[in-house]
């Protein structure tokens, strides 16, 4: 029992509810039994939820890039060049919005299903690597592309991303029963793969690996598109946050001339990706308009930016061990 | 080329400081600012629709959603003209 349950980082009762996605399913059984998309909370509540989870997340992926030892020198252009890429091409979208701001917007919201199967990948082989569950190079492989599947559900079906945005016309063509089979393959291989690993004599794999998987899965099978987009995101960001959070703190913690605890650094941590988040989210767009640009394509294409930066600084900073060649994959 | 590096990172730190700044005192400033009227319309709406008086509610929400280019407005609109419906229903 001790061996599914796996070695959790925190407590399992933490891990399970944060990191494995378990608050997420009481929160979608809720949602799909009440078909209230906001579970009875205002609108004016959900920028608040928005701020602290998700567009704190998003910039905890640059704090960690900026605080974790020796990322200058491992990853020079992630660092120093990557920024100034990303914002030219961010005033070229907004200064065209018909013309290359639309493809920014589909490319975001096309990648983000991708971004979030990767991130349940990921954390499934942390834990099943801090648990003693080896997984061969092969069964990654296949692990990977079951994780996988309910992005490519997403990207058959989504409105303006994905096919609807590459090819609408194939994506009408697309048979209903595509669809049928995808939805049962997105829980069925990952716990398929779970049993084969649990039989084939090595350690099993543990139960929160496949939970994190299933939830990403549950949250886009499930859930209409918008519901799913929206709760997915918030809890893919407190997911993050919580991994990211408990890396730094190890970070920070294993520095030789470290004097604080935990508590700082988780505190320090967050408060950091907080403020950053509400800077890049709520403050920043208006430095677009203030020089002309409107507000619409600011405030759009700037989260849309900064989603894409975030999907690409994670497929770098999330490695382990010397010189980094261990790649967790937690993105991209 | 770390040299380059160097300085177009300075350079990109700056500049997003600077943006980010003046980001946040426009911000700050549209916060402090007195409410417009559709902002003052959708306020009573709330009250309204808090206390229960939604026909009352639609009528101030109509208002607001036809000066507001805020989508929360019609929102509301539509959330409070399904709770009139709803209340109306025999």
């Amino acid at each position: 029992m001790k061996a599914l349950v796996g070695r959790t980082f925190v407590h399992p009762f933490f891990d399970y509810l944060f990191i494995g996605g378990g608050l997420s399913l009481v929160c979608t059984i809720l949602v799909y039994q009440r078909q209230n998309p906001l579970l009875g909370w205002s609108l004016e509540t959900l920028p608040w939820f928005i701020l602290l989870s998700n567009s704190a997340h998003f910039a905890a992926s640059t704090v960690r890039l900026y605080t974790k030892p020796g990322t200058f020198k491992e990853h020079p252009y992630l660092t120093m060049a990557f920024p100034l890429v990303s914002i030219v091409l961010l005033v070229f979208c907004i200064a065209l919005p018909l013309r290359l701001g639309v493809h920014l917007q589909a490319l975001y919201l096309t990648w983000s299903p991708y971004h979030y199967a990767a991130q349940a990948y990921g954390l499934a082989v942390i834990y099943c690597i801090r648990s003693g569950c080896s997984l061969t190079p092969k069964r990654k492989k296949i692990f990977r592309a079951t994780c996988v599947l309910p992005f490519l559900l997403v990207f058959l079906s989504a409105p303006h991303a994905g096919l609807g945005w590459l090819a609408p016309s194939l994506q009408e063509a697309v048979p209903p029963l595509v669809r049928q089979v995808l939805i049962g393959a997105v829980f069925l291989l990952p716990i398929a793969f779970f049993v084969y690993v649990y039989r084939c004599g090595c350690r099993p794999m543990p139960l929160i690996g496949l939970l994190a998987v299933l939830a990403n899965g549950i949250w886009w099978v499930v859930l209409d598109y918008l519901s799913a987009f929206f709760w997915a995101t918030i809890f893919h960001g407190l997911q993050y946050l919580a991994i990211a959070t408990i890396f730094h703190v190890k970070d920070q913690s294993d520095l030789p001339n470290n004097e604080r605890g935990a508590l700082y650094h988780t505190t320090h941590f967050y408060l950091l990706s907080l403020v950053l988040g509400y800077g890049l989210f709520y403050c920043w767009p208006y430095a677009f308009v203030l020089v002309g640009f409107g507000l619409a394509e600011s405030v759009l294409l700037v989260a849309a930016a900064i989603n894409i930066h975030h999907f690409i600084v994670d497929a770098h900073i999330w490695r382990m061990g010397s010189g980094g060649g261990h790649r967790l994959s937690i993105a991209i | 080329m770390r040299r380059v590096l160097v300085p177009i990172f300075r350079f990109t730190a700056i500049f997003f400081m600077l943006s980010l700044g003046a980001g946040l005192v426009h911000e700050l400033y549209h916060t402090k600012r007195p409410p417009d009227i559709a902002e003052s319309y959708l306020a009573e709406a709330e009250r309204l629709y808090a206390a229960g008086d939604y026909a009352l509610a639609v009528r101030r929400l109509s208002v607001a959603a036809e000066l507001s280019r805020d989508d929360i407005a019609h929102y509301r609109l539509f959330e409070a003209r399904e709770k009139l419906k709803t209340e109306q229903a025999p």
